[in-house]
């Protein structure tokens, strides 16, 4: 290439003009410049055409997974919806905070969640309070107390001693806990039903 | 593109820089999009292919053709190498200057002019690249 008569014209300029043919200027300075005429016949011969992008067709939307969200939505609020209490807690002076509870035998099988009782299941009285203290226990079913009144020594999970049968419907078993023999102390619930 | 390819002084790698500023141009297209802005953003994105080792490896491994030059510096004609080498010795700012003068051939008022800095500083950015250059032969 020979060189440039003067300063050169940049090629943003040149890439301008070959747009246009406008800038009188560069017109005037290609038409005595070889240098730079070579460099605009460069910008005209290159024509430049990008490869054309190809873009991913969208696949068709399948619609039925939008069904799995509210189902999944339904099953989580299933699984994690807030269980009826198995177990009542409450705080007693003298004792400390006692959770009761009732475990079922049937036909030899133990279950600390059951709520629902047939003729013949067995129940039981558990009770959880802190280690140190001991605590009275009354145990109440409608009216009727079908255990002795006993005293524990606390722990996690002690079982009340002897068992109890319910019939006759919805059976409310209350027991009451308190520091001292027949004195003041309060009370959890646990609601059965007949299966 | 045509500007890509003289600083990278490959077609493949000039499309693809191309396509890519365009590809991100699209969600923001506007009057505002011309020829000037243009041209700084694809210098903006060669000299980052530049910066990159693996790739920079790749465009010096290619037999480069002798780029046509009107302008050169310190008689040395400005391509890929040497830009290249010098992307580990000046900043960014350094190397824009740099391409406008040497590559895309630009006068000192038009870069002043394109980048929107003053004449002064433009000359000052162009005194530091030739030490530069400078200092690369010594150290060659």
């Amino acid at each position: 290439m020979s060189a440039c008569i003067g300063t050169p014209v940049s090629w943003l300029r040149l890439e301008t003009y070959a747009r246009d043919h406008g800038d009188a200027a560069v017109r005037d300075h290609i038409a005595a410049c070889p240098a730079c005429r070579g460099c605009l016949d460069e910008i005209e011969r290159d024509v430049v055409a990008l490869p054309v992008l190809v873009v991913p067709q969208r696949r068709r939307r399948t619609w039925w997974p939008l069904l799995l969200v509210p189902a999944a939505a339904a099953l989580l609020l299933v699984l994690l919806r807030p269980r009826p209490h198995d177990e009542a807690t409450f705080a007693v002076k003298g004792v400390g905070e006692v959770t009761v509870g009732v475990l079922r035998e049937r036909a030899g099988a133990i279950s600390y969640d059951a709520r629902e009782y047939l003729p013949g299941d067995r129940w039981k009285v558990i009770v959880t309070c802190p280690p140190s203290a001991g605590a009275w226990i009354d145990v109440e079913v409608g009216r009727d107390h079908p255990l002795p009144r006993a005293h524990l020594a606390c722990g996690n999970r002690v079982v009340v001693p002897g068992a109890f049968t319910l019939d006759g419907g919805t059976n409310r078993i209350c027991v009451h806990v308190s520091a001292s023999e027949g004195g003041d102390g309060d009370q959890g619930c646990v609601t059965i039903r007949p299966e | 593109m045509r500007k890509a390819e003289r600083i990278l002084r490959s077609r493949e790698d000039a499309v693809d820089v191309v396509h890519a500023l365009f590809v991100d141009l699209i969600p923001r297209w506007s009057r505002d999009v011309d020829l000037p802005y243009l041209y700084r953003a694809v210098t903006n994105r060669c000299l980052n292919l530049l910066r990159d080792g693996k790739t920079r490896a790749r465009l010096l491994e290619r037999e480069q053709p002798v780029p046509q030059a009107r302008v050169r510096l310190e008689d040395e004609v400005v391509g890929t190498k040497l830009i290249a080498q010098l992307t580990e010795r000046l900043d960014q700012a350094h190397l824009e200057v740099l391409v406008c003068r040497f590559v895309d051939d630009m006068t000192q008022e038009e870069i002043a002019d394109h980048l929107g800095l003053s004449r002064k500083t433009i000359g000052k950015r162009l005194d530091k690249i030739r030490a530069e250059v400078v200092a690369l032969r010594e150290a060659a």
